[in-house]
């Protein structure tokens, strides 16, 4: 990924369980073929019906990074693949307490070979191997030490130590690795703190040489009645949770999804998101 | 103007304490206030309670209220039924709680923040209006969520900045994620821990919570320099 000056969606799929959107990386036309018409939508078959050539991807983990690469391909489109990465103070130390002082980044794989993927591979591998407490875990200094320059780094709106930082009792001092930043900048999401979580973004940037600020818009779904279908997802994976009851704190959004992405881009809904809504 | 004469113990400015029961604890959606109850404050004394009852749709309300939340709450239908319009309980509410006044009155809560909000939001949202996120400086330097000051009373975090700022804010929600096992923050404890003498047979009146929050946010903000 390289800055853009329009607003970039940012896909997840439903490798990171909780954490992810509700896309699969089925390659297109699989669903039709199977007679499916209920269940997650292929990121494949998404980007055929709405004509993406460029389609970003942020997961914690590549579990869908090949099927999306060889599926996007036969769609049409080209795959941007972003590793988000939970980064912390010191890697070897493995306690409560260091669990304060996480954040994540974007790792995006900007190379024309395969440099970038063996280097963004490599820093899964060590925080997946050494690093892991809970999930995998690099610190500052692997993170710099391993980094390659086909690389570009990023850091995502809502959990980043800017985040942390201004709302949590965290105090992360970053080392980042040399080379530009792009910081991302959510629109249009509603949630209650965007305001001011935008407001610290913009401040940093400012004062940032290496900063340029992305807008993205992340999406998790198609459309926003499937906000629903998130947080029951999420309720799931939480044994004691229920729809009466979710345990999923601050979920209050319907936005991330790609019917609010289009509405913000000026282009209606989709004659396939009508048909979502009317299936619904 | 003498140090600290700026803290909210010395603030003669008004407070709207507010408590709602809803169909359940969902943020998202499905979800609708039955119950809104708030009262008019200056410096810990209530000056006027309001109290009411919604009278949404029955057909729908109902079939959707939770069992978890009926039992709770001791839920009784008629309530719904004869309930006041929904349009006129939040005209009245919003007459008074002014969201797009920075000048406005304190608005207070155990979990205003981070629930009742939410569940104002989807109220507002169900009748058409617009939406209350993302939170307005208006709005969000006037929040004042007492569950949250207790648990920065107990844990001894301090505010960096004084109520009505930005700062403040953001500091309610570092409080909002320290939450830790083993302390308690709830009306009662804080009660407990403040000496307010609690009657018993009262507790599940929204009205009476609504006049312990009240006495529980003075006796911490006499304790706590914010």
């Amino acid at each position: 990924m390289t800055h853009n000056a329009d607003i970039v969606p940012l896909f997840s799929t439903g490798a990171a369980l909780k954490d992810g959107g509700l896309f699969v990386a089925e390659k297109p036309g699989a669903a039709k073929k199977a007679g499916r018409k209920h269940g997650p939508l292929s990121l494949c078959d998404l980007a055929k019906t709405e004509g993406l050539k460029q389609v970003h991807v942020v997961d914690d983990r590549f579990a869908n990074f090949y099927a999306l690469t060889k599926g996007l391909k036969e769609a049409g489109a080209t795959l941007h693949f972003g590793l988000k990465l939970t980064v912390c103070d010191d890697m070897a130390v493995k306690d409560e307490a260091s669990l304060k002082n996480e954040s994540k980044v974007v790792v995006w794989m900007n190379g024309d070979g395969s440099a970038d993927y063996e280097a963004a591979i490599n820093l899964y591998s060590l925080a997946a191997t050494e690093g892991f407490y809970y999930v995998p875990r690099i610190d500052w200094k692997t993170l710099r030490a391993h980094w390659h320059s086909d690389l570009v780094m990023s850091l995502p709106f809502y959990s980043s130590f800017l985040a942390r930082n201004l709302m949590s009792f965290a105090s992360i001092v970053p080392d980042l690795p040399p080379g530009p930043l792009l910081v991302l900048q959510e629109v249009d999401q509603r949630m209650p703190y965007d305001e001011i979580l935008t407001e610290a973004v913009e401040r940093y940037v400012a004062a940032t040489p290496s900063a340029t600020l992305q807008r993205v818009k992340s999406v998790y779904y198609t459309t926003r009645q499937q906000a629903r279908t998130q947080l029951t997802w999420a309720s799931i994976l939480d044994r004691g949770a229920s729809w009466d009851k979710p345990r999923v704190d601050g979920f209050t959004s319907r936005e991330f999804s790609w019917e609010s992405y289009r509405e913000l881009m000026g282009l209606g809904m989709a004659g396939n998101l009508s048909e979502q809504k009317e299936a619904a | 103007m003498s140090i600290g004469s700026d803290l909210l113990r010395f603030s003669n400015r008004p407070i709207l304490c507010a408590d709602a029961e809803t169909q359940r604890v969902n943020q998202l959606e499905d979800n609708l206030i039955f119950q809104w109850s708030f009262a008019e404050a200056v410096r810990g004394q209530i000056t006027r309670m309001h109290d009411h009852y919604l009278g949404w749709d029955k057909g729908r309300f109902l079939p959707r209220m939770s069992a978890g939340a009926a039992q709770v709450t001791r839920f009784n239908p008629q309530w719904i039924i004869n309930g006041e319009d929904p349009e006129h309980v939040l005209d009245v509410w919003e007459s008074h709680a002014r969201p797009d006044d920075p000048d406005g009155p304190i608005l207070l809560g155990h979990n205003f923040l981070s629930f009742d909000t939410s569940l104002w939001r989807l109220w507002r949202l169900e009748l058409g209006r617009s939406d209350l996120f993302p939170l307005s400086p208006a709005l969000r330097r006037r929040i004042l969520d007492t569950h949250l000051l207790a648990r920065a009373w107990k844990e001894g975090f301090k505010a960096p900045a004084r109520f009505g700022t930005d700062e403040f804010y953001a500091w309610q929600l570092k409080v909002a994620k320290a939450h830790r096992k083993g302390v308690k923050t709830n009306l009662a404890q804080m009660c407990k821990d403040l000496e307010i003498p609690v009657d018993s047979t009262r507790t599940h009146e929204a009205t009476y919570d609504i006049w312990l929050n009240v006495a529980v946010y003075w006796g911490l903000v006499n304790k706590m320099e914010i």
